[in-house]
């Protein structure tokens, strides 16, 4: 293959796993470093760029998203909390436990995290017509708030935050003995155990995963495993693809986002049963 | 979050965007070491912004009364500090 088909490809894959990602909050990595490895990319080249492409992803979708109201920057950054705490912890413990055992598990909650997610019917929250469009954000001091659909505002309050917050942590710990990535874990958390809306979830998400690739990417930075000219090409590709993804999330009705996030959740389930 | 702040926040992620896509673009086509420089700044512009937006909403929520949430986002960014220094120090 010429060097200018490897680099349309790596944007074409990331900008393909981007987009996907960014419609329910899950990031691209899981997606994008095994179809990386397909080609002539080890694991340990790959990783990196899975990073670069959450991070990109995350950064390009967030600017529609927080433009839109439907990034809670305060619930991301309570339950951000847990679950970064999580994974310093399960960092420290990789290795302890066997990675086929840790690969298994994290399928088996991806699947019940879409089977939870495409069970559900109908909206949890409704449009209140009371609601002017200035009402459409995140409320002070508080981690409730109103988004917008299709012309109307949708007011929500999470609940069972401390539930949500000792979970997090949990999956930050899976993640980090496991060293994936935890936005599939994350969006589900947040709309079926503290009931975001599933919207909401996806861009606070979207908007959480960045932050923990940022702290993951430093590390790998520290270590010298980025290459900077193949991780340009999944810049370029991710940043169309958040665009690309958070614009579809926008047209697409909360159902069709749960749904769509539940059949990517059974895809990642798969891919890592057959990783491990 | 009021409407203004939403709107400044969506800017200003969209300047260091455009930055950060023009540098990568043209690293790529450049090459060599001037277009190795520029892929770093489009990673170095792109890795910064996750922490810089949760210290800018840090600065916004402590200006505006919100000190429970603005410790908060504090203490994710110190949190995040302190897990890369010890997990670097550690392996």
């Amino acid at each position: 293959m010429s060097d200018i088909a490897r680099d349309l490809l790596i944007i074409g894959v990331a900008l393909l796993t981007s987009t996907i990602g960014s419609i329910g909050g899950l990031g691209g990595a899981i997606l994008l470093v095994p179809l990386l490895t397909l080609g002539d990319m080890t694991i340990a080249q790959a990783a990196p760029l899975g990073l670069v492409s959450v991070i990109a992803g995350s950064v390009a979708a967030g600017r529609r998203q927080t433009d839109d109201g439907i990034v809670n920057h305060r619930f991301g950054i309570v339950t951000e909390l847990g679950a970064t705490s999580g994974a310093i912890i399960g960092v420290l413990l990789a290795g302890s436990l066997s990675n086929t055992a840790l690969t298994l598990v994290l399928a088996a909650v991806a699947f019940v995290a879409a089977v939870g997610g495409a069970w559900r019917r109908g909206m949890r929250w409704k449009p209140d017509p009371t609601l002017a469009a200035s009402e459409v954000g995140e409320r002070h001091g508080s981690l409730a708030g109103a988004y917008r659909l299709n012309g109307q505002v949708v007011p929500y309050a999470p609940t069972r935050i401390t539930l949500g917050v000792v979970l997090m942590a949990a999956s930050g710990v899976i993640t980090g003995l496991a060293g994936v990535g935890g936005g599939f874990l994350k969006t589900p958390l947040s709309s079926e155990v503290m009931r975001l809306p599933a919207k909401v979830a996806a861009g606070t998400s979207t908007f959480t995963i960045g932050l923990t690739a940022t702290t993951a990417l430093l590390l790998m930075v520290i270590d010298g495993r980025v290459d900077a000219s193949d991780a340009a090409l999944v810049v370029l590709g991710a940043l169309a693809g958040g665009t690309i993804g958070s614009g579809l999330q926008r047209r697409l009705s909360p159902q069709v986002v749960r749904r769509a996030t539940s059949v990517v959740l059974v895809v990642i389930a798969v891919i890592l049963v057959v990783r491990a | 979050m009021s409407h203004a702040h939403r709107d400044h926040l969506a800017r200003w992620t969209n300047v260091a965007l455009v930055l950060a896509a023009t540098a990568a673009m043209i690293g790529v086509i450049l090459r060599g070491d001037i277009g190795l420089a520029l892929d770093a700044v489009a990673l170095l512009l792109l890795g910064t912004l996750p922490a810089l937006r949760v210290a800018v909403l840090a600065t916004r929520w402590g200006r505006s009364g919100d000190r429970r949430y603005a410790a908060a986002a504090i203490g994710l960014l110190f949190l995040m500090s302190i897990g890369v220094l010890v997990v670097a120090s550690w392996r």
